[in-house]
């Protein structure tokens, strides 16, 4: 407890209990209190464990990383000043942040860095996403005491944006633990210590006294303003949605977009929102499913969907737009997707009834002739997904207009996995968030189509292989956005996915809150400069 | 009594082995491959077959059925659950981690439904036919047949959004125990009071309360000193099976107040395909479950001597 | 009200008309029934009397109540008043069905095991405590995770959950009935074992289980109403009330009636059953009166 709370409440608490004592005293030293979803906590709160955007978000206050991407998406100093990339995209040489010390005390050097990339890609670490990030790495090494090199086997484009993930811990702290029990002591050197997390509930962090910035994107230098963070993970939508509005928190991060009028007239709060750059919320189409095999139905399905009008119904028309593989806000967007496919029901009936699939007595279409299709056989697909099955149930009302029907499920994670494993799917929920075009080649390289792998398509051609080998692998970044474009165009050409709609992040923060800052992402933001009014 | 007793505990035996065998076999028919489950992340990047297998084989997965069980069984025999997969840490620990915050909340709402339950049952028996009765009834049917999770939501609305009086979720502090109590001691109010009232009613028309109207004894006095204490014999024999109701409550009041907790881990658990999570929570419930059943057993044999479970 | 407390009610069943005309005195039970009879009705007349089809899109979502449409619109649009009428009919054969897969092996195994005693009984019966050594909610629970979510799975797995409670009634009964003077009558003029469970026993254990059935139909509503909270049961655009009301909570302050409606359903057809199971009881045996 800190002093300043019982002098200034002192003869006041000493009549009250002990519980509401402890309950009480958070109120008065400065305490950043953030709301995020239950459905985000991490199993481990170690991003070098743990798959998760979240588990790296938090990380990111307890640990600067060696590269910051800033606000406006470029990547800034972080614990590495400098950097120099080989033409070949296989070296990469980081220049370290000098006098930067853990928070146990132990220095930061080029040392610590390869500590941490070994215990990444140590078995051991059992590390569920980030060594697949880090990628081919052949060695790391440390070329004087501040000088570190990563060696690659092949050129690897995404080492940067690697780099602004992977979190920095203390080598002693972490070498003294194991991975399972280090994610409940972990030791950075960011401007929040870890306190203690209580699993399903809160995690509660201390502001550290010598913090010294290692942050081009903010401005502390020194302890943080506020004296304690709580993040409380909240599993009830609605009231995630309510708790800024209702004062019981600071922040509320990803509120749900129906949420959000309690915060526009609000003079109390203040709403931002910011998009995520990815594949958006797409549903990809399984080739291997005879039904799906005639592009002509693809086609038609696409012309059977009106996004615009989903998101009204849905969302206040609040969501983002994603007309193609990558989502509309995408630094590698390519734009001819939006025009591609628009809206027109009578398009898709002509389209439908040329790939033989007839009116039939019912509501629904039945085969006449399609290949691997028994004649008479009702034209109906499966639609699974993760979340959002309010999108497939308008597009299933719209879908119902051209006669197809889509029976909308939603599936828990590990059924999907098993699904798609099994390749037994017809339209399936497929999304990945990165401002880099690279999960492009995760999801549509032929040759990735394995358990385990992204490509869960069925769609194999070389052409797009080749585009998109040089979207991973070509070291300039407008060559691979330009591959990335023409690619896109492949895939919408081929009518292989049917974009929907992108998910926003909104952010509710109250008014008392000052210095908040969005990242250049939806799943990243800043508090180190925080305060509480 | 202690044959009694002892008989009981060696039935529980082959129960517990059965039970074993159900959760180890349910969780091997459950879809999903779990060291995928581990190693697929929500942002890309790309697994290989070669690093999928090392984990396989590092999670015991590749061993025959026959062998995964046997570790299974012995490992719990003493007190080793096994390691969740998803959270990387001895599941003994996560559950005794939840344990706390699960027992807290039944045992509050426990005590909720009995505040909440005996006076009105009280009530309702000395009131007997009046509104006051009628109500206690009707309220007593609206307890039992209301959804808990739409319950917890209007009782969030109202306290925590309207009135600003409560937190809406978490578990610090006893301000956070309140409407999560209160939710389950509705639910299951209504049950103690029905229970109180003919229980009443009943030890009203015994002969010693007749003979203690006779002697004149003040009607109130009569009441405190006899009428209740015989009444609430029935009700608290019946408090262990209400535990297990409450325990069962708290799956889903967990999730409407965002409480850690059992329940909560378990459902969340089923969805990750968990295996040793799944397989060490629902046993240790069980056999929780089955020895609070046998306390109340040994309970209403040395209550009432009449009874005895032989089977 | 225990499992032996309804097995107790076996050895005492008054005969059936004596029990009608208690039924029929019994106010609650009346309420009960008016309740039952409307939502059946409305179940079975769902096509005529809703004003819409339950899944379509007939204006603009999240409407409230009006003239047009009595109960409002549900987040996307679809008349609420039309859904909850059809609801009904998913939710009464949710009950009804999780009842019978309950009921049907439960009470075969119960009698198996209370008629033919021994070994048989020993088995069934440590199968049976195996069983409810589960919460019933957890039973349930990984049944679903094994066979998936969706409404046919929760009957399946609700139905499931019920087994050992069924099995326990009905073993119960049979003892105390095996233990009257006339089933061993039947025995010594020489019917056989089917037989004698058919005539005498099963008529005998009959008066407990319609209650406990009667009982657990709304209960089995509400345990389906949870796990489609919990995102395991009926999946969308099914018009289950407990899937329509989970999929309004988040709007529950913006758009209060998308999950107040089937709330308020789901709880008066749960009274309903509440009711008439306890006016059941009260008729099949006076003396455990629990009014």
């Amino acid at each position: 407890m800190r002093p300043r709370t019982l002098t200034a409440r002192g003869g006041m608490l000493l009549a009250v209990s002990a519980v509401a004592l402890v309950a009480a005293s958070p109120a008065f030293a400065q305490e950043l209190r953030l709301a995020v979803r239950a459905s985000i906590e991490p199993a481990n709160l170690d991003y070098q464990v743990d798959p998760y955007t979240s588990t790296m978000l938090i990380n990111t206050f307890m640990s600067d990383p060696l590269v910051i991407r800033a606000p406006d998406s470029s990547f800034v100093p972080g614990l590495a000043t400098s950097w120099e990339i080989s033409d070949d995209a296989k070296e990469f040489t980081l220049s370290l942040r000098e006098g930067i010390s853990f928070q146990d005390g132990t220095p930061f050097n080029a040392d610590a860095v390869v500590y941490n990339f070994n215990r990444i890609m140590d078995p051991e670490t059992g590390s569920a996403l980030l060594a697949n990030q880090v990628g081919p790495l052949e060695s790391v090494e440390a070329l004087d005491d501040m000088t570190v090199k990563f060696t690659y086997s092949e050129p690897w484009v995404t080492f940067l944006d690697m780099a602004t993930k992977a979190p920095i811990w203390s080598p002693t702290a972490a070498a003294a633990s194991t991975p399972q029990e280090f994610d409940k002591e972990l030791i950075g050197t960011g401007p929040f210590k870890l306190v203690e997390w209580v699993a399903n509930d809160h995690i509660l962090m201390e502001s550290w006294d010598d913090y010294k910035n290692a942050n081009a994107a903010v401005e502390l230098d020194g302890k943080a303003a506020v004296d304690t963070v709580r993040i409380q993970f909240i599993a009830e939508e609605g009231v995630h949605g309510s708790v800024v509005a209702s004062g019981e928190s600071d922040i509320a991060y990803q509120i749900p977009a129906l949420s959000t009028d309690q915060y526009t007239d609000n003079p109390d709060a203040e709403l931002l929102s910011i998009g995520q750059s990815g594949t958006g919320l797409q549903m990809i189409f399984n080739l291997r499913e005879p039904k799906l095999q005639d592009i002509r139905l693809r086609q038609a399905l696409l012309h059977a969907r009106d996004m615009g009008k989903v998101n009204d119904i849905l969302y206040d028309g609040l969501y983002g737009e994603a007309d193609g593989p990558l989502n509309n806000i995408h630094p590698c967007f390519w734009e001819g997707a939006s025009e591609m496919y628009p809206f027109d029901p009578e398009k898709a009936k002509a389209l439908l009834e040329e790939a033989g699939w007839v009116e039939g007595e019912g509501a629904l279409r039945v085969a006449k002739g399609v290949e691997g299709v028994p004649d008479g056989e009702r034209l109906e697909l499966g639609w699974s997904i993760l979340h959002h099955p309010e999108i497939g149930e308008v597009v299933q009302a719209q879908f119902l207009d051209v006669g197809v029907g889509i029976s909308v499920e939603k599936v828990p994670g590990p059924i999907q996995l098993e699904r798609v494993n099994a390749r037994d799917f017809e339209i399936m929920y497929e999304r990945l968030r990165s401002p880099d075009p690279k999960i492009l080649d995760d999801i549509w390289n032929s040759q990735y189509d394995y358990p385990g792998g992204w490509a869960w398509t069925g769609y194999v051609n070389e052409d797009l292989n080749t585009l998109l080998k040089e979207v991973a692998g070509n070291p300039n970044w407008d060559a691979r956005c330009e591959a990335a474009k023409s690619a896109q165009q492949h895939i919408m050409e081929n009518a292989l996915v049917l974009p929907t709609l992108s998910q926003p992040s909104y952010f509710a923060v109250s008014g008392k809150v000052d210095g908040f800052k969005l990242g250049a992402e939806g799943t990243h933001f800043f508090i180190h400069d925080v305060s509480i009014n | 009594m202690g044959g009694y007793i002892l008989g009981r505990i060696l039935q529980m035996i082959p129960v517990l082995f059965i039970v074993s065998l159900i959760v180890f076999a349910i969780m091997r028919i459950l879809p999903g491959d779990p060291a995928m489950l581990m190693l697929q992340g929500a942002e890309g990047g790309v697994i290989t077959p070669e690093r999928l297998d090392a984990l396989r084989e590092k999670m015991g997965l590749n061993d025959p059925i026959i062998v995964q069980y046997f570790n299974f069984l012995t490992g719990a025999l003493v007190g080793d659950l096994g390691e969740s997969i998803r959270f990387r840490e001895p599941v003994l620990d996560m559950i005794l981690d939840r344990l706390a915050p699960t027992m807290q909340l039944a045992f509050a709402g426990l005590v909720c439904s009995l505040i909440i339950g005996v006076p009105l049952g009280m009530i309702a028996a000395m009131r007997r036919g009046g509104w006051v009765d009628a109500f206690t009834m009707s309220f007593s049917y609206l307890g039992a047949s209301t959804p808990v999770f739409f319950l917890g939501l209007v009782l969030i609305s109202v306290f925590a959004f309207t009135l600003g009086m409560l937190p809406s979720a978490g578990s610090t502090g006893w301000r956070s125990l309140v409407m999560p109590a209160l939710t389950l001691g509705l639910i299951n109010a209504g049950l103690i009071a029905r229970l109180m009232r003919s229980s009443l009613l009943d030890v009203l028309g015994q002969d010693y309360m007749r003979t203690g109207r006779a002697k004149g004894l003040p009607p109130r006095l009569l009441m405190a000193r006899h009428g209740i204490k015989n009444a609430m014999i029935p009700v608290v024999t019946i408090l262990g099976l209400q535990f297990g109701n409450m325990l069962a409550g708290t799956v889903v009041t967990e999730t409407v107040f965002s409480r850690p907790g059992i329940g909560r881990m378990i459902v969340s658990s089923i969805l990750q395909k968990d295996y040793p999570l799944i397989q060490g929570a629902v046993l240790f419930l069980s056999v929780t479950y089955v020895t609070a059943n046998l306390i109340v057993d040994i309970l209403y044999a040395w209550l009432d001597p009449r009874i005895r479970y032989d089977r | 009200m225990t499992v032996e407390a309804v097995a107790a009610l076996a050895q005492r069943r008054p005969p059936a008309r004596m029990a009608l005309r208690r039924f029929l005195r019994h106010r609650g039970a009346w309420v009960g029934m008016v309740l039952l009879v409307t939502w059946v009705g409305l179940a079975i007349f769902a096509d005529a009397v809703a004003p819409y089809a339950p899944n379509e899109l007939v204006a603009r979502a999240r409407q409230a109540p009006s003239a047009a449409h009595w109960l409002g619109t549900d987040q996307l649009g679809r008349d609420m008043l039309s859904r909850v009428i059809h609801g009904a009919r998913i939710s009464l054969v949710l009950g009804f069905v999780s009842v019978l897969f309950g009921m049907v092996p439960g009470v075969t195994l119960g009698l198996v095991a209370g008629y033919i005693g021994g070994r048989v009984d020993a088995v069934i019966s440590r199968i049976i405590d195996a069983m409810l050594a589960f919460p019933s909610i957890i039973l349930a629970l990984i049944i679903i995770a094994t066979l998936g979510p969706g409404i046919v799975n929760v009957m399946i797995a609700v139905g499931i959950a019920s087994v050992p409670e069924y099995a326990r009634l009905t073993r119960g009964s049979v003892l105390a009935a095996r233990a009257q003077p006339y089933v061993e009558a039947a025995w010594l003029v020489g019917n056989r074992a089917p037989r004698i469970m058919a005539r005498h026993v099963l008529p005998n254990t009959s008066g407990p289980l319609i209650v406990f059935a009667t009982l657990q139909v709304g209960s089995a509503i509400l345990v389906g109403a949870g796990l489609s909270f919990l995102g395991l049961g009926a999946q969308p655009p099914t018009a289950e009330w407990g899937l329509m009301s989970a999929e309004g909570r988040t709007l529950l302050r913006r758009a209060w009636w998308i999950a107040t409606f089937p709330g308020l359903a789901i709880l008066t057809v749960v009274i309903a059953f509440n009711l008439v199971g306890d006016g059941l009881r009260d008729a099949l045996d006076p003396r455990a009166r629990n009014p």
